[in-house]
């Protein structure tokens, strides 16, 4: 059984180690800095709470991708912020071209969709889309096989498609 | 599974690149004949296109800093709570420097409240003040006093109204004898509804929470730069008066100088207009403590 400060310990490796995966998909779902390092400190905050839960290193890893990724979802949903520039997110600058802006009532539409999908289906997409990373990898984080990946993949896809109904048109007509 | 299953499969699987340049090839063939899997495949790409993280945000002083950060206010955050003599004692000590030093340094009708820089023009548009060298002098004073008892791991101190708080590092600060100070200045509809003064440290942050005086609170998380021009990274919260919501969000990025005034920008809710303004100074520690210990 894990002391005190064995979990502090593996706070901290997991900080160091993935520190950038968690801000990363913070920061892609929230286009603003500042937030994106507030969801991560919360999900390190529940990985304590939730200590008693999680077994070892990976499955931490993966609990808290989740967490940073339902956290930035629920604070998308309830319009806590105003991500009004595509750019930096951060420096108040010029209006981001035409183009821009259908790019990010895409995005902004997606992200809609995606607050829909069931976790598992969500983690998948999010970390295969969002972040690029490769199928096996993302296996490995969420402790499942990669047919499991890619099945689950085609299902969020599937499930995307499904609640974005004008879709199509409103990608025809933008991209 | 039929070829169409198995090249919508691969492709979302694998992707093109990790297949090979043969797997690739019998890919990009099928997807040429087949037009049901070409739109699948184009769809895929759209919404990858979509959703990828195309804008590498970077955390505010580089990721060295923002794991440290993580650290210092998760893991050793908790330890913070099995002091809280300490907590008890720095509410206790912010209090009582900021009254006695006001009384001390600006005499007995001075007013210690931050109030006391801020005025209301005649059509009663409330102005905000700019921080006077009493002012700074009072905070450096009442700041370095608590940075002494913290073994100088203060990072912030937080002077308001009917609030005071402080932020303190695991480990002490290094620093070039500068403080800055912060003026923060709420209006709603151009009426004064919270004011409070912060004194941090150059490349600090600081997290409070400051009371307005319509029940609401303000919630203010600030990052400073450590070089000049200082730029201040705001973000600001109203909240519901029992915190549970947010009624509007501000962040703002600002470059600002010693004396400068400004507004930070403005937040338009159903319960009104809200204005932030901002008066900012530096200071240095040393001098100061010449000023108020001649």
């Amino acid at each position: 059984m894990r002391t005190g400060s064995d979990w502090e310990r593996l706070l901290v490796e997991q900080i160091r180690q993935n520190g950038r995966l968690f801000f990363s998909l913070a920061h892609g779902l929230l286009r603003n800095s500042a937030a994106a390092e507030d969801v991560c400190q919360q999900a390190m905050l529940k990985g304590w709470e939730h200590r008693d839960q999680l077994l070892d290193a990976a499955s931490l890893r993966a609990w808290l991708c989740k967490v940073v990724v339902n956290e930035s979802l629920r604070i998308c949903r309830r319009g806590k912020l105003e991500r009004e520039s595509a750019g930096s997110g951060e420096l108040a600058g010029p209006s981001p071209p035409q183009e821009a802006h259908h790019q990010v009532d895409l995005r902004e539409s997606v992200t809609v969709a995606l607050d829909k999908l069931p976790d598992s289906l969500r983690e998948v997409v999010v970390l295969r889309l969002m972040e690029g990373i490769a199928g096996a990898e993302v296996a490995r984080m969420l402790g499942i096989t990669p047919v499991a990946v890619s099945r689950q993949l085609y299902q969020g896809i599937d499930r995307l498609r499904e609640h974005l109904v004008d879709w199509n048109t409103a990608v025809g007509e933008r991209i | 599974m039929n070829s169409c299953e198995l090249v919508r499969a691969y492709f979302l699987e694998c992707d093109w690149p990790e297949g090979g340049p043969q797997r690739a090839a019998d890919m990009m063939a099928h997807l040429q004949t087949c037009p049901g899997c070409a739109a699948a495949a184009a769809e895929y790409s759209r919404m990858r296109a979509a959703l990828q993280n195309d804008i590498q945000g970077a955390p505010s002083g580089g990721w060295s800093a923002f794991e440290q950060r993580l650290i210092d206010k998760t893991v050793h955050r908790r330890h913070a709570t099995h002091w809280p003599w300490m907590a008890m004692a720095a509410s206790v000590l912010i209090a009582v420097s900021a009254y006695s030093l006001g009384r001390w340094t600006t005499g007995p009708t001075a007013s210690t409240s931050p109030l006391a820089g801020t005025q209301t023009s005649e059509t009663g548009h409330a102005m905000i003040g700019a921080l006077s060298q009493t002012d700074i002098d009072r905070h450096v004073k009442a700041f370095d006093e608590i940075s002494g008892v913290f073994e100088h791991r203060a990072a912030w101190l937080l002077v308001g109204d009917n609030t005071s708080d402080m932020g303190v590092s695991n480990r002490a600060i290094e620093h070039e004898h500068q403080v800055l100070l912060l003026r923060l200045t709420m209006l709603r509809s151009k009426k004064l509804i919270s004011t409070a003064d912060l004194v941090i440290l150059p490349g600090q942050a600081a997290s409070l929470t400051v009371p307005a005086d319509d029940n609401a609170s303000l919630r203010y998380r600030i990052r400073t730069s450590d070089d000049q021009p200082t730029r201040l990274m705001i973000s600001t919260q109203l909240l519901t008066p029992k915190g549970s919501e947010v009624l509007g969000a501000l962040e703002t990025t600002l470059q600002v100088e010693p004396g400068q005034k400004l507004s930070a920008g403005n937040m338009v809710t159903t319960a009104g207009d809200y204005e932030l303004q901002i008066a900012f100074g530096r200071s240095d520690t040393e001098q100061s403590d010449q000023r108020t210990n001649p």
